[in-house]
């Protein structure tokens, strides 16, 4: 997938609010560099206007805690951590998918006979 | 750097009007205003192309909070406003139709503004101002609910004195000048 490509939306949808969590499980970090994080797996560009919302949700949720902090120079960051539910909730959540993907995965055409540019990747 | 600051709080203080009217709690909108000004400082780009409209962002946000509205609640300072926009239009509508210019009096059975006789005029008055209060209500009635930035604990800049002065004063003046060119269309 080229760069300013972007996966469709409804599955972008479905599974950012986990990939955000398992970031944030990696160890504690803030809102632009969770969206930098999510660029660099390959997801696309996660607008600030998505990104927040779904940050705010998992906190209110009780998967996320927050804290202001200093920040690099600019004004302060909110730094999040990932709470033993939410550690729990990703576990949980992960073996779903991976269980999902893979019967869907088993349904769709092998990867081959897609479009060339797909094959690229 | 400085047109990214006055761009960042033209943002923020549309945004902050937004989350108002859509009754985000004060220390909700306190956070949401804090994280998109660190956003845009790390990222550096635009507060509209990272969030989107404001009113729009708004709305996201205040969807995600769960929208917890609180009963309807008339406020003392609402009804207050009230009185005085509706007092202000009648006086305004009366006198720039009638005893003032002598216009419509001499016309036989004091028709003024547009041909409305001064009281359905000052009833229309009366209609605008229970309009705005309407709105006023919904923005004043979280008055005491304080905008905090959660990083040094400050209020945030005080934009509710500005927008209710505003809406009072924008009221009146449509009122006054509706009356003063259906004078002058009478005369």
């Amino acid at each position: 997938m080229s760069q300013d490509d972007q996966w469709p939306g409804e599955w972008m949808r479905g599974v950012l609010s986990l990939c955000v969590l398992a970031v944030v499980a990696e160890g504690r970090t803030y809102g632009y560099a969770v969206a930098a994080q999510l660029t660099e797996a390959g997801l696309g560009t996660v607008k600030g206007g998505t990104l927040y919302p779904i940050l705010g949700r998992l906190e209110q949720d009780g998967y996320l805690t927050s804290s202001w902090g200093e920040g690099a120079g600019g004004p302060g960051r909110k730094f999040f951590d990932v709470t033993p539910e939410g550690q729990a909730r990703l576990r949980e959540r992960s073996a779903l998918w991976h269980d999902f993907t893979d019967r869907a995965g088993a349904l769709l055409p092998a990867a081959e006979t897609t479009p060339s540019e797909r094959g690229s990747r | 750097m400085t047109t990214q600051g006055d761009s960042l709080g033209r943002y923020n203080e549309r945004l902050m009007f937004a989350l108002r009217m859509r009754e985000v709690p004060g220390e909700r909108i306190g956070e949401v205003l804090a994280e998109v000004e660190a956003h845009v400082a790390e990222s550096g780009e635009d507060p509209a192309s990272s969030f989107g409209r404001p009113q729009d962002y708004a709305a996201e946000v205040a969807a995600a909070a769960g929208a917890s509205r609180s009963p309807w609640r008339l406020a003392p300072v609402t009804v207050a406003i009230c009185l005085v926009i509706a007092a202000g239009a009648w006086a305004a509508v009366y006198l720039l139709t009638g005893a003032a210019f002598g216009w419509g009096s001499g016309r036989g059975g004091g028709s003024g503004t547009l041909g409305l006789s001064v009281g359905t005029a000052a009833g229309l008055g009366t209609a605008a101002a229970i309009a705005v209060a309407l709105g006023l209500t919904r923005y004043t009635r979280h008055h005491q609910d304080l905008v905090v930035d959660p990083r040094t604990g400050a209020r945030a800049a005080a934009q509710s004195g500005w927008v209710v002065a505003l809406s009072i004063v924008a009221t009146l003046a449509v009122v006054v000048a509706l009356a003063f060119v259906g004078g002058l269309l009478a005369a």
